[in-house]
Formats: structure tokens, sequence, C-alpha cells
């Protein structure tokens, strides 16, 4: 009886979507109700003629939806490009490991300047987080990280990137906030000494000397030489807000905050 | 310490959410943008005239419907949400409307004035009046019943669809659909009466 019943309320919303649909008109013994379906039909008929004339007359986005679109889409390409960057990065740790100890300070240094000599807001601004593993005990050196972060940062992840053939070697620390709604990108590589660019523009952080890149887009980059390490924060956010960010940078006693 | 990294991680995932969803709206699914709107902008303007009777009206909430899915293009979550979700923020954006000023035209007039009749006069009287009744009393359901007719019978909506949109059981869209058209026909009898009655 039940089944029957689910049977017939089947049928009905089926024969339903096909009356909606135009597709059909229900025969002199259907039930009143599916009648009034056909009627509905009918009725709102002069609306599909404004449907047929909006799938005419609306083929593309119209210019000030397609601005927002252009801006929703300039980030995820941005972060194309730096998975570029972090798969370079991975290659570059994989061949010190596959030389060896021995070479490895002649290779870290080439692959150190390389990397600097390469570093401009198109490669460097955003990481896939994903890639990269979580930072563990026993790894060294230790990074630096803000004495404090700003009261509105929103979310803060960190990742790193091991040499190869020993896991306990930091080849390089990239940490992700997100501070003011903006993302912020911090990247710290060992290094013997700072980087000089000849188009980066020299600034001040605190009593520190760093350089500045920035690009069309708005990206921001501040690098810095602190404690044997080369650091970088790439944001949106204004260089005054970066630079007091990288002013009260210090290197941390142990991994434990991040774990 | 402890709580403040727990707090910090449950924002972070929902940020990365957010972010792999926007790489996948810009990436795989709708590189084109275009074809989503192409595919959407007609149903939702569509049933959007048919909640507010106004063309004007609707295209403006229209437009507003594909600015909020360009701003919030995580709230979609995935691709075969997407369609469902447009239709609810143009429900929300219709309600928003009602909210601010009540429409003075209503769907009986926009249809009357959108579609003249091309038959002879006195059919074109008797069929404008049948439909004149039936609209008018589509007023009378609620407006959940209105939005279910107009996800069906305008925008061409599955139960499915209609259910996403909705947010309840595809089973209920059903009874939803089979309660509104009997609470029309009952309308409709009792108009039918009074007229019956009065002649």
């Amino acid at each position: 009886m039940e089944q029957h019943r689910e049977r017939d309320t089947e049928a009905w919303l089926e024969e339903l979507d096909t009356i909606a649909s135009g597709e059909s008109v229900p025969s002199a013994g259907d039930d009143e109700l599916l009648q009034l379906a056909t009627r509905l039909v009918t009725a709102l008929a002069p609306l599909q003629e404004i449907r047929r004339a909006a799938e005419i007359h609306h083929q593309r986005l119209p210019a000030h939806l397609r601005v927002k679109y252009a801006r929703a889409r300039r980030r995820p390409v941005h972060h194309l490009r730096l998975a570029v960057l972090v798969a370079t990065l991975l290659v570059v740790a994989l061949v010190v490991g596959v030389i060896g100890a021995g070479g490895l300070e002649a290779v870290w240094g080439g692959a150190t300047r390389a990397w600097h000599a390469s570093t401009s807001l198109d490669q460097i601004n955003v990481v896939s987080m994903a890639t990269l593993a979580r930072p563990h005990a026993g790894l060294k050196p230790l990074p630096l990280l803000p004495a404090a972060l700003p009261s509105d940062t929103q979310g803060a992840a960190y990742g790193v990137i091991t040499d190869q053939s020993d896991p306990n070697v930091l080849v390089t620390f990239v940490a992700d906030y997100r501070i003011a709604g903006q993302d912020v990108l911090l990247y710290e590589q060992p290094s013997y000494g700072p980087f000089s660019s000849s188009i980066a523009k020299p600034v001040r952080i605190g009593t520190m000397e760093g350089q500045l890149f920035r690009d069309d887009a708005g990206n921001n980059a501040l690098q810095w030489y602190q404690h044997g390490m080369v650091c970088q924060i790439t944001s949106k956010l204004p260089v005054q807000r970066l630079l007091a960010l990288a002013s009260i940078f210090q290197p941390i006693k142990s991994w434990d905050l991040l774990l | 310490m402890d709580m403040k990294r727990i707090a910090i991680s449950a924002a972070w995932s929902s940020f990365v959410r957010q972010k792999e969803w926007s790489e996948s709206i810009a990436g795989d699914h709708y590189t084109d943008f275009d074809a989503f709107y192409r595919q959407y902008y007609p149903r939702i303007l569509v049933f959007l005239c048919f909640l507010v009777g106004k063309p004007e009206v609707a295209e403006d909430l229209a437009s507003l419907v594909f600015e909020k899915a360009l701003v919030h293009l995580a709230d979609m979550q995935a691709p075969d949400t997407a369609g469902p979700w447009l239709f609810r923020v143009a429900r929300n954006c219709a309600t928003d409307y009602f909210r601010r000023c009540k429409p003075i035209v209503s769907l009986e007039q926009l249809i009357t004035e959108e579609h003249p009749q091309a038959e002879s006069l006195e059919a074109a009287a008797i069929a404008s009046e049948e439909q004149g009744y039936l609209l008018a009393h589509l007023e009378q359901l609620t407006e959940r019943e209105r939005v279910a007719i107009g996800l069906k019978f305008v925008a061409g909506l599955h139960n499915r669809e209609i259910a996403r949109v909705l947010q309840i059981p595809e089973g209920t869209v059903g009874s939803l659909l089979y309660r509104a058209l009997r609470r029309l026909r009952a309308a409709l009898d009792v108009e039918g009466g009074r007229d019956g009655a009065a002649s």
C-alpha cells in the first residue's frame, strides 16, 4: 500500500516535471492539480520570453563585473607563480642532498646567490603551504619571528624545506600570515651575508639596512639580513606596516612555539 | 598558548579552504566566468522577475547576485552547488528589496505588459482574465511556496536543485509543490464560487 503511494507520488512528480518544462500537457484523465500546473505554465510563459532575450543579449559579463572578476582572479595566478618557486627551491634542496655534505657549502652558496639574484615579485609572493613540511624539534638553524604579531592577525601557518640528506638542516623557512585581510609571506634562508640588488630601494628597518622591491600590482617585498638569515616579507600591506613588523624580528629560542 | 594555537589553526584552515576554492574557480572549473554567467544569468533574471514583478529591478538585482558571486567565490564551495547558491542569493536579494520598498507592480501587471495578446479581442480578454486570476492568487501563497513555484515553473530547476536552494530534503520539495498547487486550486475555487454567487 505504502509502495503504491510512493510509486504514485513519484509518477505524479515526474509528470509535474515534464509539464513545468513544457515537454508535455496532462491528459484529460489527469488530476486537476496537473491541469492547474499547465495553466500556470501558460500564464508564466511571457517570463520565458524575457529569459530567451537574456540568453541572446547576455553572452558576456558586463564591464563592471568583468573588472571585478579580473581582480578576483589575480590572487590565484599569484599562487601559481609561487608554487613554481617552491618547486625550484625543492629541486635546489634535492641537488644539495645528492651532491652530499662535502660540496654542500659551495652548492648552497651558489643556490643562495641564484635565489637572491632571482628575487623579484614575479617569483616570490605566495607559496603553497600544503607542499611544505611542518617544522620539527631539532631543526637548525632556528629562524627569526616577530616578537609579537599585530592584533589584526587572522591566521598563521609555518612550513620548512630541509636538506635532503639531513632532515635536521633547515634550507628555507616559510611563514604565511593573514594580517588585516592580506597575505603576509615570510621567507628566510641561512646566508653568509646580505644581498644587494640594483633594482631595489634601500630602506632602514630600525637600526638595520634593508631593501624594498615593489611591483605594479601593489606588492611590496621587504628583504634584510639578520642573525645569519636573509629574511623577506612579501605583502600588499603598506610599506610602513611591513617595516614595523620587520623591526621586531628576533631569533626564536626553540621550535616549541610553532609545533 | 595551546588555546591560541588552536584558534589560529582553525582560522587558518578556513582561510586555506577559501584559497583552494578561489584557485579552483579561477583554474579548473570556471576558467571562464563568462560561461558561468551565460549559464545562470537568464534563469536568475527571470526568477527575480517572477519574485519582484519589475524587469528593471530584476536586472539590477541579478547584477547584484553576480557581484556577490565574485566577492564570495569561496561560499559556493563547488561547481555543483554554485547554481543553488546563486538562486539562494537571488531570493535573499528579492527579500531585501521587499524590505526596502514594496513593489507597486504586480506579477499580473508585468506579464500583461510583457505579453500583449495577439488573438481575437474576446479570446484575449478571456485568456487574460483567467491568467490574471491565476497570477493574482500566487500572491496568496506563502513566500516559500512562491519561491518553489518560481524555481520550478520559471527557472526550470529540478527538485534536487530546488532542495539545495531551499536547503530542505528533496522529498519535501514535492510536498511543497503539491501543497502550493492545492492552495492555489482552493483559492481559485473560492474566487470562482464568489463570482458565481455574485452573478
